[in-house]
């Protein structure tokens, strides 16, 4: 990495040690980057997003409704996505108590709807990922002593009234993934897209 | 970190070499045009590979100039999406991507903000489950990225760009520089480094 011979105008490298010592440091650090925000997640979720979702299979015909009532929920995770981002840069450099419980939120969030949109995610695990969703706005809410709902109309009043107060979105979600995995008749994992 | 890899930029065929216009339409823009669904193919190809390759060592760059996490990921995310498009015209994908996401972070839809950091007021909060740090450096990754983010401006950028393996030719380019004056600040950079991070490196051991 740092072998570019990049020290001083001769070309000399003046620092192996040091080099040494950031390259362990640096290639550490990518190793826990591309485990917690997955290239391969990311790419299947740009995908979906720029490409739109795959047609079904001709002969998985029934499941058509299951790919519209999936692109909602992907559009309910977006939304609530969202939310938390406006809220979150609404608050700006001086965040309020729990904020920091709330962008959390937004990692598991984005896994879920990733897990969903790639059809990889088994009922119990999109039941995980969304526990974990609903773990952090709950602990923001109880930093706030219950009062997150008033602390994000405060913030974002006209989102809120758009959107419903956060309190009320996460059930729905939550409704939402259970009826796609009700009507997709299966309990383990939703048909692979392609 | 590896050097042997060819990077992507070089690998195309027509790269104009660095300090040239990364978003001017290249010369083999009129070959998409003649022979498209072969180029689309190449291009898709090569936007993936591309993406797996460099996608977190460009969010580990934008944390190396100050952004979180999760405002890393953000950036870096829009920025590709705002490749994607113009892919195949695109001289120098990966310089434009690292100049792009920077400015997705400093100026676009991403701020630093002054993060809260979970403290002891709720006793039953697991604040692993909060993720303000989702990752959980060591010390000693923590103290690298502390002084490298330390730095002034100039060269945390030049010295956050050679961690991503451009060489200081490319950095020179990439930000309208010299190779000399990206080699000196380089140099500075790395005394700093060096008074930093080495005791303080034993010190953990």
């Amino acid at each position: 990495m740092i072998g570019h011979n990049a020290g001083r105008d001769d070309g000399h490298d003046d620092f192996p040690e040091l080099d040494a010592l950031i390259e362990e440091a640096m290639n550490g650090i990518l190793t826990k980057v591309e485990t917690v925000f997955d290239p391969h997640e990311r790419f299947a979720d740009l995908v979906r997003r720029t490409v739109g979702p795959a047609q079904p299979p001709a002969d998985r015909t029934d499941r058509l409704t299951d790919s519209a009532a999936l692109t909602a929920v992907c559009d309910q995770i977006d939304s609530l996505a969202h939310f938390i981002v406006e809220a979150t840069r609404a608050a700006g450099a001086d965040p309020f108590p729990g904020s920091a419980f709330l962008e959390a939120a937004r990692q598991p969030l984005r896994r879920l709807r990733a897990e969903l949109a790639g059809r990889t995610a088994t009922r119990e695990q999109a039941e995980q990922i969304l526990g974990q969703v609903e773990q952090n706005v709950t602990h923001a809410d109880t930093i706030l002593g219950g009062g997150l709902d008033d602390r994000l109309n405060q913030l974002i009043p006209g989102r809120v009234r758009s959107s419903g107060p956060i309190s009320t979105q996460l059930p729905a979600l939550k409704t939402a993934i259970a009826r796609l995995y009700d009507d997709a008749h299966d309990t383990s994992v939703l048909a692979p897209s392609r | 970190v590896t050097r042997g890899a060819r990077s992507p930029d070089r690998a195309r065929q027509h790269d104009a070499g660095p300090g040239g216009d990364h978003n001017a339409p290249p010369e083999h823009a009129a070959s998409a045009s003649t022979d498209a669904a072969s180029d689309r193919t190449v291009a898709n190809v090569d936007f993936r590979t591309v993406f797996l390759t460099e996608y977190g060592k460009l969010v580990r760059y934008l944390i190396t100039q100050g952004a979180s996490p999760h405002e890393a990921d953000d950036a870096v995310q829009a920025a590709f999406e705002q490749a994607l498009p113009q892919w195949p015209v695109l001289t120098h994908p990966r310089a434009w991507l690292y100049r792009v996401a920077m400015r997705m972070f400093l100026n676009g839809e991403v701020r630093l903000r002054q993060r809260e950091t979970p403290t002891d007021d709720v006793d039953s909060v697991d604040a692993a489950t909060a993720e303000d740090d989702p990752l959980a450096y060591t010390v000693r990754q923590h103290l690298v990225m502390e002084a490298i983010q330390a730095l002034p401006y100039n060269q945390r950028q030049v010295m956050g760009l050679l961690i991503a393996e451009f060489s200081p030719a490319e950095i020179a380019g990439l930000l309208g520089s010299t190779d000399k004056a990206v080699r000196q600040t380089l140099y500075r950079a790395r005394i700093t480094l060096n008074e930093h991070v080495k005791p303080a490196w034993k010190e953990t051991s």
